[in-house]
């Protein structure tokens, strides 16, 4: 950071990134195993197109992008968030274990679905596997702060630590049940370990966007709380801060929102990582910009890394999971050097 | 009025703060001092309703401190702690809008900033207000957050049962930065009745500002009363074990001198 420029907002306004997020979805109509023409996307939205391009892009196409879109929000709205909460900008859900903790548990679900409840409708099933998540990561949450913070202290080394060691015991249990576990078992678990966005359906939608639209709302309203938070818990208080229920709040809204997508996209890293950072980095830690600019933000990071995803190796693509992580754990590794240099880590 | 009653604080059975008693009158300027480990930070603590006493209690305008909101108590004392690190980049003007956090529901952005431009030019920040508060020094985030509780309470006209509590504010100034400081706590409590609590280690600067200065050794109030009373050599040398002797320079007469030349200049 430079030391003598004056330090101010930015040319990322939230409404250069909302139009940054419709260009980039737009586009990302065109792109897949099948391109379409502008064209036919003017004929769709006129109504005229029909048979398998209107069925692709109604059916497969837009609920994946709109997956992207709010997985892409929650999960970088989550890592700010947390990060407030950690009061370091090294805190991501999959950093902190909580990621595997929802991934342990929906595989637990799904490996429960598959044996003792294979009885019940699909529905019910989904929801069974999407709140066994929620559990997961809200238990993982938890425990990691609980194990990094001490009184008025959280140690960043103990909280990567936790993280590393808590995200190892969650992968560990979720290897016993691939051992386990049938071929068709086997096939649901690997998706959910590697993360794919091509889940999508309209159903699923009409169940995730309530709860991400949830999760939003719930943690925007925290902003300020958040921006007196980065003075320290005990500060916090003493500004008059409820901070019991904010952090209460934040907990239990992050653990839904990782939970759910957990639940329906499986395992997407470094996003609540990478995008609050580079926000930071272009404007600032005002938690009442850089929330609702880590949602369109994150909705469009994910949009293009599935755009790439699907095309790179088109027919075939590639699980979002690995790109994301392909392009996050650099960063990470980047991140925490430039720490270093910092002394700020131990 | 703040009025502590035989408040202890335990921690694993350890006494770190034990039957101390206190009155504070609204418009004072009360210092703590002792050797380290004496429980200073312990007993402003507890007069802040940062922590609760294990036995005793806190009154602040006759209530329990317990049974204050956060939000009430925000809006009538602030407390600038002995190390605050911002863990994110925040300008120095938002750290000081951080301030008033509690006003968030009724006062104007447009208010808060006429307010934060105020505390800032008290602790002549001003300058300093669009930059990163993790490129400052420790002195000048010291005073960036002085400035943060000066606006927290802030009120447009008086301070009158406004109560401000400092823990070490002048540890990581330099001497002069330290006299300005204490010359703007003591000014807002002189003309605007603001009610102000410090931790110092200077005894020179305790005699020199402050209405009342309460000693502490062993988590136990050791002596107390005006700095003529309280600051005498063989309780010091009581205090903190070393022997003691008073010089008489009439710095108060050395300093008033001083001043005067400044102002005739």
């Amino acid at each position: 950071m430079a030391t003598d420029t004056p330090f101010r907002k930015t040319v990322f306004s939230i409404q250069g990134l909302g139009v940054l997020l419709i260009l980039v979805s737009v586009n990302a109509l065109f792109w897949g195993a099948y391109p379409l023409t502008p064209g036919e996307l003017q004929d769709f939205f006129a109504g005229k197109l029909t048979g398998t391009q209107a069925f692709l892009l109604w059916e497969i196409r837009i609920p994946r992008i709109v997956l992207a879109l709010s997985t892409g929000a929650i999960l970088a709205v989550s890592g700010a968030a947390l990060q407030a909460l950690f009061r370091n900008p090294l805190a991501d859900p999959m950093i902190l274990g909580v990621t595997f903790g929802a991934m342990l548990f929906a595989v637990g679900g799904i490996v429960l679905s598959y044996t003792l409840f294979s009885w019940l409708p699909v529905l019910v099933q989904q929801t069974g596997i999407s709140l066994m998540a929620f559990l997961g990561s809200l238990l993982f949450t938890l425990l990691v702060y609980a194990l990094s913070t001490k009184g008025r202290h959280t140690s960043v080394a103990t909280l990567l630590l936790a993280g590393i060691a808590l995200g190892a015991i969650a992968s560990a249990i979720t290897g016993l049940f691939t051992y386990f576990s049938t071929e068709t078992q086997l096939r649901d678990i690997t998706f959910w370990t590697m993360g794919s966005l091509s889940q999508a359906t309209w159903t699923m939608l009409g169940v995730f966007i309530p709860v991400c639209l949830l999760v939003l709302g719930l943690v925007f309203r925290q902003a300020k709380a958040l921006n007196v938070l980065a003075l320290g818990e005990e500060e916090a208080a003493l500004m008059g801060v409820a901070t019991q229920k904010v952090k209460k709040v934040i907990i239990i809204a992050t653990a839904l929102g990782v939970g759910a997508s957990v639940a329906i996209t499986g395992v997407i890293g470094f996003v609540g990582l990478v995008v609050p950072h580079f926000l930071r980095l272009v404007g600032g830690s005002d938690y009442r910009f850089l929330l609702p600019a880590a949602a369109l933000a994150g909705g469009t990071f994910l949009v293009l890394a599935d755009t790439l995803a699907r095309t790179i190796l088109a027919p075939a693509e590639l699980p979002i999971g690995i790109l994301s992580s392909l392009i996050g754990s650099p960063f990470f590794l980047w991140l925490l050097l430039k720490q270093r240099k910092h002394h700020e880590i131990f | 009025m703040l009025v502590a009653q035989e408040i202890s604080y335990t921690r694993q059975q350890r006494f770190l703060t034990r039957e101390i008693s206190m009155q504070i009158p609204e418009g004072a300027f009360f210092t703590l001092a002792g050797p380290n480990g004496a429980g200073k930070s312990t007993l402003l603590r507890q007069l802040t309703g940062a922590i609760q006493p294990t036995h005793g209690r806190v009154l602040l305008k006759g209530k329990d401190l317990r049974e204050w909101k956060k939000l009430d108590l925000a809006l009538v004392r602030g407390v600038l702690s002995q190390y605050t690190q911002v863990a994110f980049t925040l300008s120095v003007l938002d750290i000081v809008l951080l301030g008033r956090y509690a006003y968030g529901g009724v006062e104007t952005s447009a208010k808060q900033l006429q307010v934060a431009e105020w505390a800032l030019d008290l602790v002549n920040m001003t300058a300093f207000a669009n930059r990163n508060i993790q490129t400052l020094s420790g002195g000048e985030q010291q005073r960036v957050h002085l400035a943060r509780v000066l606006a927290q309470i802030y009120h447009p006209e008086s301070l009158e049962g406004r109560y401000l509590f400092l823990d070490e504010p002048t540890s990581s100034l330099d001497i002069a930065q330290q006299y300005r400081m204490l010359q703007v706590l003591q000014q807002l409590s002189v003309s605007q009745g603001l009610t102000v609590g410090v931790i110092l280690h200077d005894l020179n600067l305790a005699a020199r500002f402050s209405d009342y200065v309460f000693l502490l050794k062993n988590g136990r109030m050791h002596t107390f009363g005006t700095p003529e009373q309280a600051l005498q050599p063989e309780t010091i040398s009581r205090v903190f074990g070393i022997p003691i002797s008073y010089v008489s320079t009439n710095i108060k007469q050395h300093n008033d001198d001083l001043q005067h030349q400044h102002r005739t200049r």
